[in-house]
């Protein structure tokens, strides 16, 4: 009887086994490959010319292109156009658009949408007329021909006005028949199509079997949105998301030597500086400035807080960049407290019988204004400098804010000095140069203006040749060392981290990330 | 009774009047320009003048404000500055999921500290008085966002029992409740704590009156004392807790909602903030203002239910 109840048992486990394996056969081999990356944010909305952040450019640029693309070693490759030119002048660009391409909808591509968009981009839905204005005219010889007319000659357009978001061509026909509607599903060419938002929580794209590319091997891309660090990094050891995009520096060390984890920092377009507003006391004096700098250990701070996300850099210019000179041929200000007690008593200041500079019985007193945490450890380097420069002799504090708040103060000149980073995508040096030290260039919050510099980099504009234009961009940041407006931190790089399954990916130290080689080994 | 209902509206509209003006007026005074934040740091200023004139935030003070109001009377909040998309439609996205989660939380949290207030308030001074209601101060006092991670930790990391974060779906599925158990614990904690409290001390007054004596005197079981003739009368001001901590669970909901990356009205009104999206934080704040007015209004018509003797003029 035993016997006979063990032998129905056997049968039984034998029969449950074999179904499973059945089962799970064919289910194993079919299991979709489907990627999960963790965003901070949601995505906010994707009429191209009106993205500006981060998150939402991400996600664009797996449903959207552009007609030249960057490399992820800063070079450029065909996208939607197969080839251009400039004329000597750099004045008249031609592309040669990418034939037999279709947007998602099956709408055709070609030099009419490209033509429509980019005008659109200089009327007053856009964000970006004002890069866009320096485009006179575009003209369309034929379907796949597009020619831009500048007002002027620009070796940058293609940084300027290709290579932003506004860059990204949505297909017209969608455009036209959802009006508002498409900002919210957007129809682009891109590797992945767009299919599920669910606000707040998750975007999901799927892959487009028709991209005129090699892949994407993913069937899905999910973008789930987890505004905490904390919950990103739990999520990524549980298995919940296969790519974070941040994680605290506490969690890094440890992440490190998960053997599931790869922690990935590359260098980046991401310049890092205490800017000296000049306009007003006691910055106005460039001795002043190259004083603290000298009376601060900047390197050794980098390197004790932020290295290596943080890299220490001395220039305007990206030391990524093609433009950058190398590190110590630029003028620098290195720590030394005897020069900066020079260059100070030079100023008119004297150190009292307490150790303080004074000038006309008045102490030097510099506030450091920080955002809070909107750049890599932007509180504790300010925190830091402070707390080297009262070692001087120098009352110095810092005033943490808001971003909102901060970014108001800031451009209304209201700070003395204050830690501020710039973002780009591109090694492109005029991007940097003519925004952050040009005369009233749209990132010059100091007040910065020297008629010589701004000479220099007008002719770099206009001139096409790589290796004269690296001449004169080294002169530039010459110049602008020599003037001491920056207090330069370093270069912040991008940081990835994600699982050891995660196979191609291969992320560009410029935003955005492209998943088009990417497949789960399992 | 529906005098009463119709006085008390109509004062709830010249809260919220109140709490729209403070609101709008705190926003537009406070530092940070819309329009630099929806451009970017990297934008150029003809662009940001471009869209300040657009957004109308070059208008005068009172004329935005009468814009909103005359919005407001449309049902019409306005359109988020950065997604352009209607206000109504962004919070309607979102206010459910805060909703659902503040269920969750109060459908825990209110039995279970009862439960707990009555257990203490039966043994004053005891060992088991002293656990109950030292579990509830640190209830109290346990920050919701370490609370957080410290369950993910435990259930997701460690014991690999639940998802770490996000939503899985209705509460019709299994997923939907594997995910809202964590966000529910954390948020429901302090106002579990807060219940138990109240009721401990509640029960306690209740218990030491004459009616109580009576009944004991009489040879009821104190079981019946306790449930049927102390805690029905000792729950008004629990009643009166449970409406303000379910209006506090709304809009406070918004470090939870943070932490386990919970769709809800807590991230859209935080990211709003931060952008100075004014209309999206108008509208957030109105809305749970409204709900918050409302729940009040419900919980004074719900006294009369748990204390006949109370009647409404």
């Amino acid at each position: 009887m035993k016997a006979k109840r063990l032998n129905s048992f056997a049968v039984f486990a034998a029969l449950l086994l074999a179904g499973i394996v059945a089962l799970s056969g064919p289910a194993f081999a079919q299991v979709p490959q489907v990627l999960v990356v963790a965003l901070e944010t949601d995505v906010v909305q994707f009429d191209t010319v009106k993205i500006q952040d981060d998150t939402t450019s991400h996600v664009a640029y797996q449903i959207f292109e552009r007609l030249v693309n960057r490399t992820v070693d800063g070079g450029l490759e065909p996208a939607l156009a197969v080839a251009w030119e400039s004329d000597p002048s750099g004045q008249v660009w031609t592309f040669h658009l990418r034939q037999g391409v279709r947007f998602h909808d099956g709408s055709p591509f070609n030099a009419e949408v490209v033509k429509w968009h980019f005008e659109r981009g200089q009327g007053p839905d856009s964000y970006f007329q004002s890069p866009f204005s320096v485009i006179d005219r575009i003209e369309t010889p034929d379907e796949y021909t597009v020619v831009f007319y500048l007002k002027e000659a620009n070796a940058a357009f293609l940084e300027q006005v290709v290579l932003t978001n506004a860059g990204f061509i949505p297909s017209k026909k969608a455009f036209e028949e959802k009006g508002d509607a498409f900002a919210f599903e957007p129809v682009g060419t891109g590797p992945f199509k767009w299919d599920t938002w669910v606000k707040g929580q998750r975007v999901e794209l799927a892959r487009n079997d028709d991209w005129w590319g090699n892949g994407p091997k993913l069937d899905k891309l999910v973008f789930r949105v987890i505004p905490e660090a904390n919950t990103q990094v739990i999520e990524l050891e549980t298995g919940g998301v296969h790519i974070i995009s941040r994680a605290p520096q506490s969690d890094m060390e440890r992440l490190e030597r998960n053997p599931n984890i790869v922690v990935l920092n590359l260098p980046s377009y991401r310049t890092r500086a205490l800017e000296f507003n000049v306009t007003r006391p006691p910055f106005d004096d460039v001795r002043v400035r190259q004083a603290v700098q000298h009376a601060v250990d900047m390197q050794l701070i980098v390197s004790a807080l932020a290295e290596p996300t943080v890299m220490y850099a001395d220039s305007v210019v990206p030391t990524a960049s093609w433009a950058y000179p190398g590190p110590g041929v630029l003028p620098n200000y290195p720590y030394n407290p005897e020069r900066a007690a020079q260059l100070l008593t030079e100023a008119g200041y004297v150190r009292n019988a307490q150790g303080r500079w004074t000038k006309d019985g008045q102490p030097l007193r510099v506030v450091i204004h920080s955002s809070d945490n909107r750049y890599f450890m932007d509180t504790d380097i300010s925190a830091a400098v402070a707390n080297q420069l009262n070692r001087f002799g120098i009352e110095a504090s810092v005033r943490v804010m808001e971003w909102a708040a901060y970014l108001e103060e800031v451009r209304n000149g209201q700070h003395q000095v204050a830690f501020l980073g710039w973002n780009q995508s591109s090694p492109e040096p005029s991007i940097f140069t003519d925004a952050k030290a040009k005369t009233a260039g749209r990132g010059n919050y100091g007040g910065y203006s020297d008629p010589a510099l701004d000479a220099i980099l007008e002719q770099a504009l206009r001139t096409a040749d790589q290796e004269a234009r690296k001449e004169l961009y080294v002169e530039a940041q010459r110049i602008i060392n020599e003037n001491a407006w920056f207090f330069w931190v370093g270069n912040e790089s991008r940081t990835w981290i994600f699982r050891k399954e995660v196979q191609g990916f291969n992320p560009s130290p410029s935003l955005p990330n492209t998943y088009t080689d990417v497949v789960i080994s399992r | 009774m529906s005098q009463y209902v119709v006085r008390k509206l109509l004062s709830s509209i010249l809260v919220l009047l109140g709490v729209s003006l403070a609101v709008f007026l705190i926003l537009h005074l406070s530092p940070g320009d819309p329009a630099r934040l929806l451009a970017g740091p990297e934008a150029y200023e003809e662009d940001i003048a471009a869209i300040r004139e657009r957004l109308g935030l070059n208008d005068p003070l009172h004329v935005q404000y009468g814009r909103f109001l005359m919005g407001v009377l449309r049902l019409d909040l306005g359109n988020s500055f950065r997604t352009s998309r209607p206000v109504t439609q962004e919070i309607a996205a979102r206010f459910p999921y805060t909703v659902e989660l503040a269920v969750a939380s109060i459908l825990w949290s209110l039995p279970f500290g009862i439960a707990v207030g009555v257990f203490a308030a039966r043994r004053p001074n005891s060992p088991g008085d002293g656990l109950s209601m030292g579990m509830a101060l640190l209830g109290v006092s346990m920050p919701t966002f370490w609370l957080g991670l410290l369950l993910m930790l435990l259930f997701s990391y460690y014991l690999g029992w639940l998802p770490a974060s996000g939503r899985g779906g209705s509460l019709l599925t299994l997923e939907g409740w594997r995910t809202i158990i964590m966000p529910a614990l954390t948020l429901g904690s302090p106002a579990a704590a807060v219940f138990a409290r109240i009721t401990r001390s509640s029960m306690l007054q209740v218990l030491d009156l004459d009616y109580i004596r009576t009944a004991r005197s009489k040879g009821l079981s104190e079981q019946r004392v306790t449930y049927r003739h102390a805690l029905r009368n000792a729950l008004i001001p629990v009643v009166t807790m449970a409406g303000l901590q379910f209006g506090s669970l709304l809009g406070g909901a918004l470090v939870t909602e943070q932490v386990f990356a919970w769709p809800g009205i807590g991230t859209l009104l935080v990211n709003a903030i931060l952008s100075r999206d004014y209309p999206v934080v108008q509208g957030c704040i109105l809305v749970i203002a409204a709900v918050f007015v409302l729940v009040n209004l419900a919980v004074d018509l719900l006294y009369s239910l748990v204390d006949p003797r109370i009647t409404y003029s």
